[in-house]
């Protein structure tokens, strides 16, 4: 049985229903922004030697009772521990330090300092030209595989997945660290995928064109590609369901952003992609092709 | 089974056998960045001279240097950060030669050609004990060295005319030229003038470091060259004499290439500084010691468990949704994995969590191209083809969707692996090396395998396909 669901009947409500995501994610980013950790805003580096090879666990626990989420605490030489946080005043350095001189007796403080940021705003500008030239790449390939139109309409999705995912991390205000952009490049290549699959399907199908119209061979294209649909995004979103749960609170602002982003970029290559198609198609007809 | 079929199984068995002899073990031979492993953990304190005062600009400039020649020389994703107000914390992934990284840190690279306006004569060399016939002579002669040494005032008697002349300054030569003084006159042009600079070898051979001047450096050299033939330029870096050419015609066109005594891995490094240009400050390295991961050692070890656990549900998930095809897609993922892994050891890529990223999208797309054919085979199937001649016309249509789709992708990945750098980068190379493999398997890996269950099983399929 080829599934049939009437998909495509619901391209308005479900248009509309992103329109107002990305509407509200970005008042949310525009009035709360968004939660930057250590490696976006620099912050305190506190650098101590312990009796022992510390457990960067049992630390972390500590540090976080007190202060900062997401402080980055990594092994140092023999027996230190560096602990990086991204709030730069005194007294929460102070408030650190204490909890840490009472869970670790034998603990001393080699060092502190505050520290500027590790992605400062020359990377920032340049992951943004980067995933700029891309997508002109992109619009460019599709439009010689494929149509002009097409491209425009896988783009949209990737900036519709990228607002929803910016804007999930507003609301819940979790902290970005420097692998949130990986996260956000791997959505945008997941969403790619996924529209480029169905619009591949709308593409195959165009010749019943003239005998169907656009809604109805849209919705023929989602309805046969959605078995596939619902594999791919089980088999993706099992490993990152498994790191959001099992992954440990440092990779949480990762999987986290990848679940979203999922989930985000099945929606969008399902009714946001082929609904905007539709919508174009039947406001200007393309005579050719 | 035809000869094609058969070809593409042995292509697939010979693919393997290769890429396993190549990675294993890959314990070991895949570097892993600070995240994931951590690495030098190095301090830079920037020294306040007169000439070059520290300030909160020098300090923005320097970083931007460092992160510069950093990156050239093919670090993955260091981290650089401003700590306090006059030092620099560089944490270094575990890379091949750590001198050679601090060396590349920790030189200011100031170039300046400059006119030769008196040299002192070399140092005799120093007295070889089989020049002697025994060793009271020997010690004689060392004695009466060491007093000739002692005895040459010359670069004294240069600075004190370098006093008198503006700009000149008094440097040493460098390595077998030493010992030897040169007085030189002001800067001709520096190393701001560069344009670019490459490693390239000389007509002899010899390792050299070609410079490509800017069109104002060209102007500037043009000059210089013409008003100095039959005379000797020096090129100084950082107050040595690295080379000083006799000036055999006006050199226009803003070329230029310095042969001195490098080994290939002296020349590219300082090809690199010249490029990213000179510290603005000088610094010190103030500390370098070794650090564990910056992801924290807990949070990789529950980030592996956590992925691996992930992994196996999707091969749990394919092999109970697709049975027996299930098998041969599961097979194909581990192919690829194994492929991705042998690449990143060939292209001495850094794996770290931004890598990870990349390699779990190409991986859901290989799973994908895996769907994508089986769901095909089946409609093919539908339409009441036979188990072969369905498997035929799903890949050939299936291949079409997966081209294009890894293709629009690779694209992207390929972008940001050249404009892109640290994290963006990283990405970008695990993902371009994961899609090339993806592909493989999902187009090669797996159509052997099916069409070797099928010839084996074939009515198993026929029967499950008229369901």
């Amino acid at each position: 049985m080829t599934a049939n669901f009437n998909f495509m009947g619901y391209r308005r409500p479900a248009l509309a229903f992103s329109a107002l995501l990305i509407v509200a994610s970005l008042v949310c980013l525009f009035t709360r922004g968004l939660n930057l950790g250590i490696d976006f805003t620099g912050g305190n580096v506190i650098q101590a030697d312990f009796g022992e090879r510390p457990d960067v666990a049992k630390v972390r626990e500590v540090v976080s009772s007190v202060a900062a989420q997401g402080a980055m605490i990594q092994n140092f030489g023999e027996k230190g521990i560096i602990i990086r946080t991204n709030e730069d005043t005194e007294e929460s350095r102070e408030k650190v330090l204490e909890a840490l001189q009472k869970n670790f007796a034998d603990m001393t403080v080699t060092g502190f300092e505050k520290v500027g940021p590790v992605v400062g705003g020359e990377l920032r500008r340049q992951a943004f030209i980067g995933v700029s030239i891309a997508l002109v790449a992109i619009l460019i390939y599709i439009t010689l595989r494929f149509q002009f139109r097409f491209a425009v309409v896988s783009v949209i999705p990737l900036v519709h997945d990228v607002i929803v995912a910016l804007g999930f991390f507003s609301v819940t205000q979790m902290e970005i660290s420097s692998s949130f952009i990986a996260a956000i490049l791997t959505i945008v290549g997941y969403s790619l995928n996924n529209t480029i699959i169905i619009l591949d399907r709308v593409r195959e199908n165009w010749s019943t064109l003239g005998r169907d119209g656009i809604v109805s061979l849209v919705n023929r294209s989602v309805n046969q590609t959605l078995a596939r649909t619902i594999n791919t995004t089980l088999t993706t979103i099992l490993p990152v369901i498994a790191l959001c749960v099992w992954g440990g609170p440092v990779l949480h602002s990762f999987s986290y952003a990848m679940l979203v982003g999922i989930i985000a970029g099945t929606w969008s290559s399902m009714f946001v992609a082929s609904g905007f198609l539709i919508e174009w198609w039947l406001a200007i007809p393309e005579k050719k092709r | 089974m035809n000869r094609r079929d058969r070809l593409r199984l042995w292509v697939v068995v010979i693919v393997v056998i290769a890429a396993l002899a190549y990675a294993w073990p890959v314990v070991g031979r895949l570097n892993l960045g600070l995240d994931l492993k951590g690495g030098a953990h190095i301090v830079l304190q920037a020294k306040d001279t007169p000439e070059a005062p520290v300030g909160e600009d020098s300090i923005d400039r320097l970083l931007a240097v460092l992160r510069n020649r950093v990156d050239q020389y093919g670090v993955a994703e260091p981290i650089l950060q401003k700590s306090g107000s006059d030092r620099i914390i560089i944490d270094l992934p575990g890379i091949q030669d750590p001198k050679a990284a601090l060396e590349l840190i920790g030189k200011t690279a100031q170039m300046d050609f400059r006119e030769v306006l008196d040299a002192t004569p070399p140092a005799p060399p120093a007295p070889q004990r089989e020049n002697y016939d025994n060793d009271l002579q020997f010690v004689q002669a060392q004695e009466r060295w060491q007093k000739a040494m002692d005895e040459r005032r010359d670069s004294d008697t240069l600075k004190v005319r370098a006093k008198d002349i503006a700009g000149a300054i008094v440097a040493p030569g460098e390595d077998d030229d030493a010992g030897r003084y040169y007085l030189l006159g002001p800067v001709l042009l520096s190393g701001k003038e560069l344009k670019t600079a490459g490693v390239s070898p000389d007509s002899l051979g010899r390792m050299g470091v070609s410079l490509s001047f800017s069109s104002e450096g060209a102007k500037l050299f043009e000059e210089a060259t013409g008003r100095l033939v039959g005379k000797q330029i020096a090129i100084v870096l950082d107050n040595v004499v690295i080379s000083a050419p006799v000036v055999q015609d006006r050199i226009s066109g803003g070329q230029a290439q310095i042969t001195g005594r490098f080994t290939p891995d002296e020349a590219s490094r300082l090809a690199i500084m010249l490029r990213a240009g000179a510290l603005p400050v000088a610094v010190e390295i103030a500390e370098n010691r070794s650090v564990g991961p910056s992801l924290g050692a807990d949070s990789v070890r529950q980030g592996l468990q956590a992925g691996l656990f992930g992994a196996a549900m999707v091969l749990v998930f394919m092999l109970i949704y697709y049975q027996f095809r299930g098998l041969a897609a599961d097979v194909a993922l581990i192919v690829t994995i194994l492929l991705i892994f042998t690449g990143l050891i060939a292209f001495r890529a850094t794996l770290t969590l931004p890598g990870i990223a990349g390699i779990i999208l190409t991986l859901g797309m290989a799973v994908d191209g895996n769907v994508l054919i089986y769901e095909r085979i089946k409609e093919e199937t539908k339409a009441g083809k036979t188990p072969m001649a369905a498997l035929d016309a799903g890949f050939r249509k299936a291949l079409v969707t997966i081209l294009d789709s890894n293709i629009t992708t690779l694209i992207a990945a390929l972008v940001l692996f050249y404009f892109g750098s640290g994290s963006v980068r990283g990405f970008g190379v695990t993902l371009s090396i994961g899609l090339v493999a993806s592909v493989f398997s999902n187009i090669v890996v797996t159509r052997a395998l099916l069409q070797l269950f099928i010839s084996r099983k074939g009515n198993a399929l026929r029967k499950e396909g008229s369901r």
